[in-house]
């Protein structure tokens, strides 16, 4: 039985969450298509200079907030439901969370798109990351503030599914996508303590006109508290697909359900306590705290590291089953025609190039090379850009059939999209890494490289330009791609049959190879609060010491 | 580590997905395949040459 006709109202929730999730990611897509051409000189003809960056807030805000907010609620609304294999505790909260997402995202957006007519007393050009001294009108705060609360409602209401299910289950392990589901919405509560701080008692008071102003550094740093771990926040959704669905889709099973409990365990606990890296050049941190936090993070490559393995043994395991042999043959056996498989296993290999340049940015030193360069968002393209948005929009070929009752239609654009994004990251992301190199900036609507010469060892700016735009283009049409398949697919009627079906086969090595313990939420969170605890409350004390809204006192030397 | 029941055994439970008509992959995704192959190709090759050059 499809999950829409087992759990209809689960599904409409999940399939309205896509559909605002998708809205946005076309309105989003669109404004990373004007910027790629803007700031490459290709065509300036959209947006004037000054507007860009109304453009470059909402292409931000509308992808990394909003798309990714309300993909991940309906995903997880989808994988607690499945595999507890029981509807969600309460509808109501189930509403409440979606209307509370949706009213957030209407007051965001309408502050940024106002910004676009001069006749609107209402402008958000202060970028995703909305610290000071960039002012917002206090409808882009509230509204932010109600993404936040909207997404902890949801997870409440993943929590009272899995307490409903644990007092008829006693004893029992916890399915392994709760399991994910769960430690993801820990980290999450715990990360975004730092940004709803930060924007109730600070930005929407000064935003008001209540308070006279901010502090800067304690601002931007309780926001890098939650915009790290933010990062993986959007990851972890992705790994639920790629441990869980792609193996089956590659005709196998996961290799190991302990090693994936240890992964999504790692993550809890070391996502937070990251933020500082994010800091490197602010002055008032100590550079023992920005040093552990660097080793923090570079402990993080262990499960990501960890998770290509598992995930790259069980598609091999599959690939052998489907009857591939040889050191690399059996890359040949799998199925590449399926736009669910393909568009997962690119955006995972993708994501294997931006873990490497995310190394570069969180090392301490070599991070200054490329500091607020276009490197920056050459990697978060890989990551988010592709590592998350390749895999929701790949999940969603497999996903929307099942929470629709429809067949996917228009196959066979469907089929090429995942190679289009591909292509057109590559050649964007890899040009923006290498102009980042050469200096070029981020967040800049005209970058001026005409008054002195460039001596690169190979190519130039104006091939790293062309490589940017063009592959702006390509993306856009990717995007296309993709939504003129759920548009169709959505308006068609129902079918009959399905040709995916929402099973997931057991892993090869399931959770009785693994210690109870790892079962235990409480714990896991303590740790975590614990690590939080000694790598923030030093340096958030020096900087509250005279008072929350002046500059703090000299760093405390470590 | 004690390894379970067959894959096929996971099939029959319903693990597996129902065949899908049109297998292989179209001609134009094919071309797609092959430019990402180059494009694959000739960003390593413009990284490499940065890095020698950083030597």
């Amino acid at each position: 039985m499809a999950f829409v006709d087992e759990f209809p109202f689960e599904a409409k929730l999940t399939r309205h969450s896509f559909g605002v999730a998708f809205l946005a990611l076309a309105i989003g897509g669109l404004f990373g298509l004007i910027q790629a051409l803007h700031r490459t000189g290709a065509f300036r003809g959209f947006v004037s200079s000054a507007d860009y960056y109304t453009v470059l807030t909402g292409h931000g805000v509308l992808l990394v907030l909003v798309f990714t907010t309300f993909f991940i609620a309906g995903l997880f609304n989808w994988g607690v439901v499945r595999s507890l294999d029981r509807p969600l505790h309460s509808k109501r909260l189930g509403r409440a969370w979606f209307y509370t997402l949706l009213l957030g995202t209407v007051l965001a957006s309408t502050a940024i798109l106002g910004g676009f007519f001069d006749s609107v007393p209402l402008s958000a050009d202060v970028l995703f990351t909305f610290y000071p001294p960039l002012q917002a009108h206090p409808f882009f705060y509230i509204g932010a503030a109600l993404i936040v609360v909207g997404s902890w409602l949801a997870g409440a209401n993943y929590f009272l599914t899995y307490r409903a299910w644990r007092a008829e289950n006693p004893g029992e392990r916890i399915p392994l996508q709760t399991f994910m589901v769960l430690t993801t919405m820990l980290l999450w509560y715990l990360s975004t303590l730092g940004v709803a701080a930060e924007v109730v008692l600070f930005l929407i008071p000064w935003s008001l006109g209540i308070v006279g102003g901010v502090d800067p550094l304690l601002s931007r740093t309780l926001f890098w508290f939650f915009g790290h771990p933010v990062v993986y926040f959007w990851l972890l959704p992705a790994y639920l697909i790629w441990y869980t669905v792609l193996p089956k889709l590659s005709g196998g099973r996961l290799f190991s359900d302990p090693l994936a409990r240890v992964v999504f365990l790692l993550f809890l606990l070391l996502s937070t306590p990251t933020g500082f890296h994010h800091q490197y050049l602010d002055p008032g941190i100590p550079e023992g705290f920005k040093a552990i936090a660097m080793t923090n993070t570079m402990f993080l490559l262990l499960p990501s590291l960890l998770t290509a393995f598992t995930v790259v043994a069980s598609i091999e395991h599959g690939a052998r089953q489907s009857g591939g042999d040889g050191l690399f043959g059996w890359l040949r056996a799998l199925p590449w025609d399926d736009p669910a498989f393909a568009g997962i296993s690119l955006a995972g290999l993708m994501f294997a190039a931006g873990g490497f340049s995310g190394m570069i940015n969180a090392g301490m030193s070599i991070n200054y090379l490329v500091h607020n360069t276009l490197w920056v968002p050459g990697h978060f393209h890989l990551t988010v850009g592709t590592a998350f948005a390749l895999t929701a929009m790949a999940a969603t070929f497999w996903l929307f059939p099942q929470i629709s009752g429809k067949r996917l239609r228009l196959r066979g654009a469907a089929v090429a999209q995942p190679y289009v994004w591909f292509l057109g990251m590559v050649l964007m992301s890899n040009a923006m890494h290498r102009a980042g190199l050469a200096g070029v900036p981020r967040r800049t609507a005209e970058p001026q490289y005409d008054a002195f010469a460039f001596d690169a060892g190979v190519g130039g700016i104006g091939e790293m330009r062309a490589q940017i735009a063009l592959g702006g283009i390509l993306l856009f049409l990717g995007l296309v791609l993709f939504l003129a398949v759920v548009f169709r697919t959505w308006m068609a009627p129902r079918d009959e049959e399905l040709r995916v079906t929402g099973t997931i086969p057991p892993a090869l090595s399931g959770p009785e190879n693994s210690p109870p313990v790892l079962d235990n939420l409480r714990l896991w969170t303590l740790v975590a609060v614990a690590l939080v605890v000694l790598t923030y409350s030093l340096p958030l004390v020096s900087m509250v010491a005279d008072g929350l809204l002046t500059p703090g006192l000299p760093p405390i030397p470590v | 580590m004690t390894v379970p029941d067959s894959d096929q055994q996971a099939d029959a439970d319903g693990g597996a997905e129902p065949p899908v008509p049109a297998a292989g992959l179209p001609w134009f995704v094919k071309l797609l395949v092959v430019l990402a192959a180059v494009a694959v190709a000739f960003v390593v090759a413009v990284d490499l040459l940065h890095f020698v050059e950083l030597f």
